[in-house]
């Protein structure tokens, strides 16, 4: 890498245990970036992601902290300002998708994927926006999801594509209610090869990639890159914003 | 400066100032060899100085965005002089303040084949020549927020900034087997010679700086920043998408 984008930034990546979530920790600690690993359950996963980022050379720190319970999230970013006395970058990963048509699912699965996906970035933004604000600097990347705009086939998750377009909805909200010091941006990632895909019947997967203009799924580096980029100063100006990340996926 | 673009040859419309400018600029600064589009009448020499002065390397090709020859003319030219051809920055755009009812044909004409004729001659025509090559390449078309709220005086250039950003969508959708992604940025209120008039107009500024989330107008180099993403392999699965460059303007427009 010629030039790192976020040489001495602090970053929280939450979700950062597996997926995107640790594709994007990787990348923000190859572009010199100090990182706080969040994750739920697991431990193991979280600590090889540290592991990796530090023989790489760089700084990362695991801590567990359920998004949707306030008191988690507020004990996420004061380890943060313990460990390293501010916080730049604030990337809302975690998230679930319930494999189920909603005939079928129960309110307990709207209530987990409402509570971890929305309201847990609602959680993290606000409780990491003071601080922000006080830097005078800061900005939020949140990983949503291009079926909170459209899509038909993730459009069969419906809690799922409920909590992302409530995400879009906090995106612009935020940027409003946060500016001008803070950036608050969303990336709507279409289909990434992920665990989530793996779950997903051939015939649908086969689909999904006849509809994609590149005719490839994404990958989490892909999102990563994209993260890096609405972090850095080339995205200085943009705030409120939604970057499909989609291989031209939609336009059929 | 990193150096994304060492070995590629891009075409950037509309670049003897503001955003084109900029974005020749930062191109040639990253490695490209860049043409650096002017109309006619135009001069490049500020835009070619500035290159130099960045150890870039460019140089002028002439054509009217609304001369089809001209254009298809300068996309061989580029890839002639340049060796190849990785990029086109559909930029070069009018913004004439005229009244809706007094808008003759002729506005409309110059407007629509200026703007988005020219768009689409430019981007096709790349695209032919990228895929005669044979191999991908990446095309940005500055859009504008005008694509998703009108203004007065400004109705008909809206218009043409809706068609841009869905010309981008739906040519991204057909290239991509080629390897070829296509995406819009969408300027808010950027300073250049297009917008300046608005910034001697306090009521104007006022108006912008209360409802933009950032507070301030962005500069050319900014969106340079934004379009030279977009052309970057850091954005290899983007296409057909639009990317607002506002500072939070449209999510606070009031209409």
């Amino acid at each position: 890498m010629s030039e790192q984008h976020l040489a001495g930034k602090i970053a929280i990546v939450t979700g950062a245990s597996r997926g995107i979530g640790r594709a994007i920790a990787m990348r923000y600690a190859a572009e010199g970036a100090r990182v706080v690993v969040n994750y739920v359950a697991n431990a193991d996963l979280a600590a090889e992601v540290v592991e990796e980022i530090r023989q790489s050379g760089g700084d990362a720190f695991a801590v567990a902290a359920d998004v949707s319970n306030r008191a988690d999230v507020e004990r996420l970013v004061q380890a943060t300002l313990d460990h390293y006395g501010r916080v730049d970058i604030l990337v809302n990963d975690a998230g679930v998708m319930i494999n189920k048509s909603v005939l079928e699912t129960t309110e307990d699965d709207w209530d987990r994927t409402i509570d971890i996906n929305l309201k847990g970035a609602y959680l993290c933004s606000k409780a990491v926006a003071p601080i922000m604000m006080k830097q005078q600097g800061g900005t939020i990347v949140n990983i949503s999801s291009n079926s909170g705009l459209y899509h038909p086939s993730a459009m069969k998750f419906t809690e799922y594509v409920v909590s992302k377009a409530g995400m879009n909805g906090l995106t612009k909200a935020m940027a409003l209610a946060f500016g001008p010091y803070i950036t608050v941006n969303a990336i709507c990632p279409g289909w990434i090869r992920t665990d989530m895909v793996e779950e997903i019947d051939p015939a649908t997967q086969q689909r999904i990639l006849d509809e994609t203009a590149l005719a490839r799924w994404g990958t989490p580096d892909d999102i990563a890159a994209s993260a890096v980029f609405l972090a850095s100063a080339d995205a200085a100006f943009i705030t409120g914003e939604l970057l499909i990340v989609a291989g031209g996926r939609g336009m059929h | 400066m990193e150096q994304r673009f060492i070995g590629k040859v891009a075409l950037v419309t509309g670049a003897t100032n503001g955003i084109g400018q900029a974005t020749a600029v930062r191109l040639a600064a990253e490695g490209a060899i860049v043409g650096v589009n002017q109309k006619p009448d135009g001069d490049a020499t500020v835009t070619l100085q500035k290159i130099k002065e960045a150890g870039g390397e460019g140089f002028a090709v002439i054509a009217d965005m609304r001369n089809p020859a001209q254009v298809v003319e300068m996309v061989q030219e580029v890839a002639r002089r340049g060796g190849r051809l990785d990029y086109v920055v559909s930029n070069a755009g009018i913004n004439p303040f005229m009244k809706w009812d007094e808008t003759t044909i002729e506005d409309w004409d110059n407007l629509s084949e200026t703007n988005l004729r020219g768009t689409w001659i430019v981007t096709t025509e790349g695209a032919k020549q990228m895929i005669k090559e044979g191999h991908g390449g990446a095309i940005v078309c500055t859009s504008s927020i005008s694509a998703h709220v009108g203004s007065p005086f400004q109705s008909a250039y809206c218009a043409t900034k809706g068609g841009i950003s869905m010309w981008a969508k739906a040519f991204g959708a057909v290239v991509g087997k080629h390897g070829i992604r296509v995406n819009a940025v969408e300027p808010g209120w950027i300073v250049t010679n297009m917008s300046i008039p608005m910034f001697d107009d306090p009521p104007a500024v006022k108006y912008y700086e209360e409802r933009i989330a950032l507070g301030r107008a962005g500069q050319p180099e900014e969106m340079a920043g934004a379009i030279s993403f977009l052309l970057s392999e850091d954005a290899s699965y983007v296409t057909s998408a639009t990317l607002l460059v506002d500072a939070g303007f449209i999510v606070n427009a009031e209409l």
